[in-house]
């Protein structure tokens, strides 16, 4: 469906709760995703993702339209992550390393993953990058986004996230060639 | 085993719950419908709007209404004319009687008795005090107290 008219559905009362389904239907597994890579528990995801569609739902009159709406949506996701990832470290008093080294546990306890030993190890990898550079790494390795997109959605230039990611990919490669 | 990232699959091993994808979009429409309902209640305060109001236009009367009840210019005058022959009463009785009494005291004179106390319960007229007054004055040759 075109955007524009999904929009439009979604402005209108008659047709938003409709136009809200299918456009959840197009994104909801993509933001699922970019969201569980950062926190990795699936009921923090959940929590995330429904806080995220609301954030859409309640604000749809308020996108101006400047950018692709998948856009605007990964935005809104992204900052939900990394909220609820500052808000866990304020609420826990720890520093950052912490946050994580609970995030790598739960990858080898949690019942909800099922890869093998070396994806445990590149998650964890992964895990050790600080959350922005983990952003990008994600979103250009796994979801394959453009560089263009991510700087709308990041806020960042595309230069910096370029070589953002390129220290991302060192850092990780190092960790997997180690042991 | 796989040492570089080029090598390795890029595989999704997060496991989502069996039809989480097909609930979500209800569940989440329910929590919008829910949290347009919380903020409806900018209807359950109209009363609370209508009391402001209320509240309001009592103050807005009482405001118009308080200035009439006021005295007059003429009730004012009357006041303060009345205040000021009080004050006169306490300076031409009670004030020189004190003073002339730490005066008299000063001279070592017996004067135990308290003028105002017998002017007070009627045992003195107002004119034999003020008589008294004048003639006490007269002899301690007090009389710039009463000068501007």
């Amino acid at each position: 469906m075109n955007e524009d008219i999904l929009i439009q559905q979604l402005r209108n009362e008659h047709s938003r709760n409709f136009a809200f389904r299918q456009l959840m239907q197009q994104e909801q597994e993509k933001v699922y995703r970019l969201i569980r890579r950062m926190v990795i528990d699936h009921d923090d995801t959940d929590d995330l993702v429904q806080s995220t569609f609301i954030k859409v739902f309640e604000n749809i009159n308020e996108f101006e339209g400047k950018s692709k709406l998948s856009t605007w949506i990964y935005r809104i996701a992204v900052n939900e992550a990394l909220n609820f990832l500052r808000h866990k470290r304020r609420k826990l008093f720890v520093p950052i390393i912490d946050v994580e080294r609970q995030l790598s546990n739960k990858i080898d306890t949690t019942s909800n993953f099922n890869g093998d030993e070396v994806e445990k190890k590149l998650q964890k990898a992964i895990l050790t990058l600080p959350a922005k550079q983990r952003l990008v790494f994600n979103m250009r390795y796994y979801e394959n986004i453009k560089y263009e997109e991510m700087s709308d959605i990041l806020g960042t230039s595309v230069g910096a996230l370029k070589a953002s990611y390129h220290i991302a990919e060192e850092k990780i490669e190092k960790i997997l060639k180690s042991n | 085993m796989h040492t570089s990232l080029s090598d390795m699959p890029r595989k999704n091993a997060f496991i989502v719950p069996e039809g989480y994808f097909e609930e979500l979009p209800t569940a989440v429409l329910l929590k919008c419908s829910v949290s347009k309902e919380k903020k409806e209640p900018l209807r359950a305060l109209k009363p609370l709007w209508w009391s402001v109001a209320a509240c309001s236009l009592l103050l807005l009367g009482i405001w118009f209404v308080v200035p009439n009840s006021t005295p007059s210019s003429d009730s004012l005058l009357a006041e303060e004319s009345y205040a000021i022959s009080e004050l006169q009463d306490y300076l031409a009785y009670y004030v020189p009687l004190t003073v002339i009494e730490e005066e008299l005291n000063d001279f070592d004179m017996d004067f135990s008795f308290d003028m105002d106390f017998l002017h007070f319960y009627g045992e003195i007229s107002d004119a034999d005090l003020l008589a008294y007054n004048n003639a006490l004055l007269d002899y301690l040759n007090f009389n710039d107290f009463y000068e501007d």
